[in-house]
């Protein structure tokens, strides 16, 4: 065997063990959560001159305060995502960084910001904190054995859970998988293993169980409620095994499975067909990076229809996280000119990966690949499809630059990578061939764990989940309410649309939100993301529900999204990155009030 | 990697003009399979049904999910009432 010794351009001047970890991110590889720290995420312990800087560097969660060094810096502790560390050591406050340990607020964070909290809502509010409302959520991993989401007499508060992946049977929503009412739930939840009787695990640290419990949660397990504690619950978990069977060559799911988008709506209409006329907002804190970003796509076509079928229904989707993850890039095609987009992949990276570029009707452009050592493997001109065989006989690259997509009309070129195929800078050579605008915009799949990236700098524009981009969804971003600065979220996914949209409507906290954690029964557990920002609205949505529901008002999503729109506090720090903060930061009771004086 | 280890194949696109593009790879891949798949499906008249695809469920009445065999495709593209398909996308947590 040969060995060869390379350099990395890793930042030299850190601690070697965080040089360890950024390198091996570098290959895709990630830092398991702890006790303190999520995946992705390092405990560090800093030395640092100015400790207010500190504290507001957004992507630090601070730990400890330890104390003051001889001449006036101080030693602190906190936990960092490890894809920052570069950034952060370079902060001029920073003067050392190792690796270090813990601390934690809660969900009262969150209910204080948004004013959301009992005593914090309008006096003689009639909704009763979200009661007679339906929430749906749809995601990953429903805990219905914790505390937070039962009864005072122990009984659930779910009024139905749909598994997916259940076992099928002839009364099986849309025909697959295992719906579990009330009752059987409550019959499960006598037993000393509840998951058991109803063949279900929800798993550690389940990311459905922290959503719902933000939204949701009644605080009877660790003693902080949700968003509106008095809603009914309807959660589905997306099934795994119909997305396995699509995923080619075997590539699967690193960790939970999230379903797809063909399941995702028909979950969007069990829930609202099983809530019937109550009202319902859902919550869907998954998403995706490919697609056209206008609103077109037949999932979003489906929320917009499901949304305006009847009022007081609501769908609420988390932005995406994908703002500083070097994702989505732009450019203008020039006629006879060319673009050349630059698509950085590590050596042996170990996963599929794809590429969407999407641009105008009025143009026609040629796709050429060159791979990282230049050599041109052909081009593909619009309306044909292409595919890289190997020596073996095996696809490693397809290519489909499609004409007029049939839900918007433009044109779209999608790029798809088998794994391990050699590392460095691939291009993708965009030629004008016949050019009036010449604007494209191109957006990288999200892949778990070993994310791929364009080659800086970065247009960080437009990288909202794609099924967050339509007309009548409510796309929410997130911002960072245990800091004093508010500061928005180093991920929190920008706007606007592909078609000039301003999206995300709103924003809410979903920074460090220590919400339910499974398999505790009582416990919590710290998650970050867009995904912890969507079911503080989605709980806001469930409160103006029943406060309409209680005076007989019926409110369209227009009106209900207006109503939270005109109820946001827009006193932010950052008034230059309107594309992230939309309407701005949601308030529950100005939103009660606006509901009453209706 | 050299250009002699890797040769690239075109074709016509023409075949899934109505299809969403991560479907055309799918089917290249399995042209020949007879696994049955889920879509989304768009349609011009409200209320109608293509009549080879078993429907999963109505969305609106322009939209509904169904199961089809990849070989499907090729009538629902011929199919004049059919506006669009969309095939499953995987979805991923915003954590």
């Amino acid at each position: 065997m040969q060995l060869q010794l390379e350099s990395t351009d890793i930042f030299a001047d850190i601690d070697p063990r965080l040089q360890r970890l950024l390198e091996r991110k570098s290959r895709g590889m990630t830092t398991v959560a702890t006790a303190s720290t999520k995946a992705g995420e390092v405990a560090v312990i800093a030395k640092v001159n100015n400790l207010e800087e500190w504290q507001s560097i957004n992507e630090v969660y601070p730990g400890a305060d330890l104390g003051s060094t001889p001449i006036g810096e101080r030693i602190v502790t906190a936990r960092v995502p490890v894809s920052r560390l570069t950034q952060i050591k370079q902060s001029p406050c920073v003067v050392s960084l190792k690796a270090a340990q813990p601390l934690k607020p809660t969900l009262n964070v969150t209910l204080e910001e948004i004013a959301a909290r009992k005593d914090l809502l309008p006096q003689n509010a009639a909704g009763e904190q979200g009661h007679g409302v339906v929430i749906g959520i749809i995601d990953s991993g429903c805990d219905f054995a914790h505390k937070n989401f039962r009864h005072p007499d122990g009984s659930t508060r779910l009024l139905a859970f749909w598994n997916q992946d259940g076992d099928s049977s002839h009364d099986s929503p849309y025909g697959y998988g295992k719906e579990y009412k009330q009752d059987d739930i409550n019959q499960a939840l006598q037993a000393s293993n509840p998951y058991a009787v109803l063949g279900y695990e929800p798993g550690d640290g389940a990311h459905g169980t922290h959503v719902m419990d933000i939204a949701v949660g009644n605080g009877q397990g660790n003693g902080i409620p949700g968003v509106a504690p008095a809603s009914d619950i309807v959660f589905v978990q997306p099934s795994w095994r119909e997305v396995d069977s699509m995923v080619q060559n075997g590539e699967r799911a690193v960790q939970e499975c999230f379903g797809d988008t063909v399941l995702l709506l028909e979950a969007m209409a069990y829930i609202f067909d099983l809530a019937g006329d109550r009202p319902c907002v859902i919550n869907i804190s998954l998403g995706l990076n490919g697609g056209p970003h206008d609103g077109t796509t037949l999932v979003e076509q489906g929320i917009d229809a499901l949304v305006t079928a009847k009022p007081n229904r609501a769908i609420v989707i988390a932005a995406g996280n994908s703002y500083d993850t070097g994702t989505h890039a732009s450019g203008i095609v020039t006629q006879d000119g060319y673009f050349d987009l630059q698509w950085e992949i590590p050596k042996h990276n170990p996963r599929q990966k794809e590429i969407e570029v999407w641009y105008s009707a009025q143009d026609k452009f040629q796709l050429e690949i060159l791979t990282p050592d230049g050599i041109s493997l052909g081009q593909i001109s619009l309306g044909e499809s292409g595919q890289v065989i190997d020596h073996n006989d095996n696809t490693i690259m397809f290519f489909a630059h499609r004409k007029s997509d049939p839900n918007n009309g433009d044109h779209v070129i999608c790029v798809f990578m088998e794994p391990n195929l050699p590392g460095g800078i691939w291009k993708l050579r965009l030629s004008g061939v016949q050019v009036t605008h010449g604007k494209f915009h191109a957006w990288i799949e999200r892949e778990d764990e070993s994310q791929t990236c364009f080659v800086p700098p970065h247009d960080k524009t437009h990288t909202l989940n794609t099924i967050a981009c339509g007309y009548k969804s409510i796309a929410v971003g997130s911002y960072n309410a245990t800091k004093s600065n508010r500061p928005l979220s180093y991920f929190s996914s920008s706007g606007p649309t592909r078609d000039g949209r301003q999206k995300p409507d709103f924003i809410a906290p979903g920074h460090h939100v220590w919400a339910a954690n499974s398999r505790t029964v009582t416990q919590t557990i710290r998650m970050s993301g867009t995904s912890m920002a969507a079911p503080a609205v989605t709980g806001v949505i469930a409160l103006i529900l029943a406060e309409a529901h209680n005076r007989n008002l019926r409110l369209t999503i227009d009106q209900i999204r207006n109503i939270l729109a005109a109820s946001t506090q827009k006193n932010f720090p950052q008034p230059s990155e309107r594309e992230r903060y939309g309407c701005g930061a949601i308030d529950a009771s100005t939103a009660v009030l606006a509901v009453k004086s209706i | 990697m050299t250009r002699k280890t890797l040769d690239l194949i075109k074709s016509s696109d023409s075949r899934f003009s109505k299809t969403e593009p991560n479907l055309a790879n799918l089917v290249q891949m399995k042209e020949r399979s007879e696994n049955s798949m889920a879509v989304t499906i768009k349609v011009a008249e409200p209320g109608y049904v293509p009549s080879i695809v078993d429907v999963r469920a109505h969305i609106s009445p322009n939209l509904l999910t169904a199961t089809i065999t990849e070989k499907d495709l090729h009538q629902l593209e011929a199919d004049p009432l059919v506006v669009s398909l969309g095939t499953p996308r995987r979805l991923h947590s915003a954590t």
